[in-house]
């Protein structure tokens, strides 16, 4: 075939290949793996598994506090999961477990699992959605609240499926150096095929078939409706996936009709049935199911004779039964079975289901996504269909039900689980506990730059550079860019460390001769992930995870564009504070004026105030290479010696300029958010200021000098985290109030707390603004509001009025506010300063 | 045992640069791809690896000299190799690379 498409092709024609295979089963019945286990069993178990998800569900909505909860997704995803727990998920016992991904919306049936395995009661699953007063079962899956149960935040769409392609990626790459082998380790990934429009969903699906990942399987659960209605009302969704999936070095295995229709089907000798099957559309299929058998023989079956003729001795109801492979434990263990035994690429299992299976009148309809409430004949219904136990009497209270520990059921839930290594999920909480690494990386740039003109970027290069080397650590840390090294003056970590490539290097690299050549290599350590800022940080966040998901932590630097770090990626990092990631993001060229020529789509003024929204991310805007030195040893220090959850966003610039040596005593400064730089006997202000714009306030402080007044001049390292020190200070005062009263770290800080405050930064004025309640005296704040442009540093910090002029115009205002200085000298400083009073608002123009 | 001059290779789009670390001391034993010094341009610092192992005889710069494609920087008396020319010995690795696929 291929011979003659290239035949054709050199005759000119283009031959059209297919991405796809007709709309049945990949696996033929003939090479189906046989379910080894107690089918019945199983499906009692399974049936008890769904009841009580139901039952969490119901229960935690039989009052007015708007709990909420989805019934419908588990019930179309139940043996999808089943199977999985039954014949495939590994546990943690003597091994590392598979790492799996869970459908957001499913959580309550992986709860119920959990219930009849004993780790969870009663009482946990009322408290379903209840956490404030005592430890609950969160909503969806999250580390965050559930840390010894839940490994991956998956509900916000989408990010389930990236975050387990880059899982997978990260696992090879471990293993690849040599740190954690990955055997024949898994990630599954659970999803819907609604959640298959999200970008993130797809956007990384050829990385992972161009690294082939073979230790990836994604299982898509092909319900075919998302919350409104229909995924592809007018389409296939399934055949759409598999044509994507094909398309990027997928295995694919659909798993679109149960073994009811293997009889069927084996009389299908003219392929009248497959044609309809061919060219049935979602939105009908959805029909069949939500308005039965009659209805399907008419409107499926009777679309061709033969066809109808196939299913005469079939009753409606035998047709209603035909059921969907999605919702067959052979057809789905079949293609588990298959899918682990696949290498050389990652395989993708597209399961039809039917969304709200079992839910009674509620099953296929529009809405049975947010059914969260049942009536009491769907209940009924439910418990018929699936022989509970519950009697009409019960049945209003909808009881949990769980045999007694020693029934045939329990013993055998319990035996499966035993086999393959305990049971899930479950998350491990310690890790090793890491050493400091030698002070020398960090001491080399206490000293200053001895007059050399460097920048805040090449400081961080050189701290990694020289942790890569380190004895105890050296090779946990992961340098990571998104494309950008060289902009980052990374291009001699090239040739260092060698960049990770599955494949190893088998071409010569054009710049073979030079010291900094482009080295891929199979054991390489830096991570260029390419142009995608969301696979990039993904791949960080899986490492930032390493101590809990691979029980070997891992230092991952994340290096990028700053605007195109939480503005492009916020939720991603929202998750990774969930997860509880552990390593530096670091948001390189930063500064809405100090990265100056690249206009305004690149120039960051706000990245500070979206890491602010994150709770455990620590953010810290440095201007000297010792700063950067401190910030990133107390990180090491806080997040892997003392184990705290925190994550570190630290900004550099690519502005050169000298860089002094520490003022003593500095370092708490540093960490806490700011110290006094340059001293006065007699301040009649202070300056504040934070990255490359702390150099406008020392030249401010000779302007002012120069007006005979005197000021001290303040780094800040982080306003946010003095306004965090603030929110917590005036929390506890408030809560103790007969204790002695704290002070806030900014209020220690300026304690001849009538001395007027002037602020300046690269950011916006929000930034600076936030430390406004801790200061008592008269505080101006200078910051970049408004819209970025092309043009010289000077210019635009002109411009902005962040400037050593604005900033001693500010002062001057400030002091004359304050009668510390009159009116004839204010206009004295105006006037040399040139103030404009019509200069136009920078946000506005 | 053969006394050399290691050279500062192809440094790319750079013409002039900056010695800034000196990374060995003069007797101490290197291996090959142990950085001797590091050099620095007004974007990025590169560090400046031996091509084989030996003994540091003699460091040819200082830090603060500025540098540039061919200088010789420091003298190794390599441990083996002796079938080699000094020809040979006296480029880098990267470009020895390069010869030996014949470009």
């Amino acid at each position: 075939m291929t011979k003659l498409a290239k035949k054709l092709n050199e005759e000119g024609a283009i031959p059209s290949y297919n991405l796809t295979t007709p709309f049945r089963n990949s696996i033929p019945v003939k090479d189906e793996a046989q379910m080894p286990g107690d089918l019945f069993m199983e499906r009692r178990i399974r049936s008890l598994i769904r009841w009580n998800a139901l039952a969490l569900v119901l229960r935690a909505n039989k009052n007015d506090d708007d709990l909420g909860g989805h019934i419908s997704t588990f019930s179309s995803a139940a043996t999808l999961y089943d199977v999985g727990f039954n014949y495939f998920f590994r546990g943690s016992e003597g091994q590392l477990e598979d790492l799996i991904y869970y459908q957001g919306h499913s959580s309550p049936g992986i709860y119920a699992r959990s219930f009849l395995e004993g780790y969870l009661h009663e009482e946990d699953l009322d408290n379903f959605r209840r956490e404030v007063k005592k430890p609950g079962l969160s909503s969806y899956p999250h580390p965050w609240l559930m840390p010894d149960y839940w490994q991956f935040p998956t509900v916000s769409m989408g990010l389930g499926p990236i975050m387990g392609i880059y899982q997978a990626h990260i696992m090879r790459y471990m293993s690849a150096r040599g740190l954690v082998p990955r055997n024949d380790r898994k990630v599954w990934v659970f999803c819907g095929d609604g959640e298959m429009d999200e970008p993130e969903s797809k956007g990384a699906i050829a990385l992972a078939g161009r690294e082939s990942l073979e230790n990836l399987i994604f299982v898509i659960n092909c319900n075919l409706q998302r919350l409104d209605g229909p995924v592809r009302g007018n389409g296939k969704i399934i055949q759409e996936l598999e044509g994507s999936f094909r398309g990027a070095g997928w295995n694919v295995i659909k798993v679109v009709w149960g073994r009811k229709w293997d009889p069927i089907m084996a009389k299908d000798k003219e392929g009248k049935l497959q044609d309809i099957m061919d060219a049935v559309l979602d939105g009908e299929m959805q029909n069949f199911k939500a308005k039965g058998g009659a209805y399907t023989r008419e409107n499926f079956f009777a679309k061709d004779p033969d066809a109808l003729k196939i299913v005469e001795d079939l009753t409606d109801e035998d047709i209603y039964k035909l059921n969907r492979g999605g919702h067959d434990p052979y057809k789905v263990y079949a293609a588990y079975h298959k899918a682990v035994n696949s290498s050389g690429a990652p395989t993708v299992i597209l399961a039809l289901t039917t969304k709200g299976y079992g839910v009674g009148s509620r099953e296929a309809d529009n809405t049975t996504h947010q059914v969260k409430k049942l009536s009491l004949d769907n209940i009924k219904s439910f418990r018929d269909k699936f022989n509970i136990p519950v009697t009409d009497d019960e049945i209003e209270n909808i009881p949990y039900v769980r045999p007694p520990e020693d029934s045939p059921e329990m013993q055998y839930l319990k035996n499966t689980r035993a086999k393959l290594g305990g049971p899930i999920p479950r998350r491990r909480t310690k890790s090793e506990v890491l050493s400091m690494p030698d002070d020398k990386a960090f001491a080399k740039l206490y000293s200053g730059s001895d007059e050399r003109k460097i920048s805040t970027t090449m400081a961080t290069v050189r701290v990694i550079t020289d942790l890569l080397k380190d004895k105890e650590i050296g090779k946990r840390i992961v340098p990571i860019v998104p494309d950008e090294a060289r902009t980052f003056g990374m291009e001699a970590l090239f040739r260092q460390v060698g960049i990770y490539s599955s494949a190893g290097q088998n071409y010569e690299p054009e710049d073979a001769d030079k010291v900094m050549w482009y080295k891929e290599s199979k054991e390489g350590v830096m991570l260029e992930e390419g142009i995608t800022e969301a696979g990039a940080f993904s791949a960080w966040s899986a490492l930032a995870t390493a101590y809990t998901n691979y029980d070997y932590p891992m230092i991952p630097f994340y290096l990028f564009y700053s605007m195109f770090g939480f503005q492009r990626i916020h939720d991603l990092a929202w998750a990774a504070g969930d997860s509880q990631a552990k390593g530096f993001l670091i948001g390189a060229t930063s500064g809405r004026t100090t990265l100056n020529g690249e206009g305004l789509q690149h120039q960051d003024g706000h990245s500070h105030i979206l890491s602010s929204t994150i709770p455990n991310c620590l953010s810290y805007d440095p201007t000297f290479s010792y700063e950067v030195a401190v910030i990133i040893k107390d990180g090491i220090q806080k997040m892997f010696v003392e184990q705290k959850n925190y994550f570190y966003y630290i900004t550099t610039m690519n502005e050169n300029y000298e860089h002094p040596p520490m003022p003593k005593g500095a370092e708490d400064g540093i960490i806490k958010g700011m110290y006094k730089l340059l001293p006065s006997k007699k301040p009649l202000i202070r300056l504040l200021g934070s990255g490359s714009i702390l150099n406008e306030s020392i030249k401010a402080k000779e302007i002012l000098n120069s007006f005979g007044i005197e000021s001290e001049v303040w780094s800040v390292t982080s306003f946010n985290l003095l306004r965090k020190d603030g929110m917590e200070t005036e929390r506890f005062n408030q809560l103790n109030p007969t204790k002695k009263e704290q002070k806030t770290y900014v209020e220690e800080c300026f304690a001849d707390s009538e001395i007027p405050v002037i602020a300046s930064t690269d950011y916006m004025r929000a930034y600076a603004e936030q430390i406004r309640p801790y200061i008592k005296s008269d505080y101006a704040v200078l910051g970049t509001d408004g819209f970025g442009r092309s043009d010289s540093r000077k210019n635009l910090r002109e411009f902005f009025e962040i400037d050593a002029n604005s900033i001693a115009r500010a002062s001057a205002y400030t002091l004359f506010k304050n009668n510390l200085i009159d009116k004839n000298k204010l206009k004295e400083i105006y006037e040399d300063l040139e103030v404009d009073p019509l200069k136009p608002n920078p946000w506005e123009v | 045992m053969q006394d050399l001059n290691l050279n500062i290779p192809d440094l790319g789009d750079v013409e002039e640069v900056e010695v800034i670390e000196i990374c060995v001391e003069v007797g101490q034993s290197v291996e090959a791809e142990d950085s001797i010094i590091i050099l620095e341009t007004d974007k990025a610092a590169m560090e400046i690896p031996t091509t084989k192992s030996g003994i540091v005889k003699d460091i040819l710069v200082n830090v603060g000299d500025m540098v540039q494609e061919g200088t010789p920087f420091v003298q190794i008396e390599f441990e083996e190799d002796k079938k080699s020319n000094i020809e040979e010995n006296n480029k880098t690795k990267t470009q020895t690379r390069r010869n030996s696929n014949t470009c």
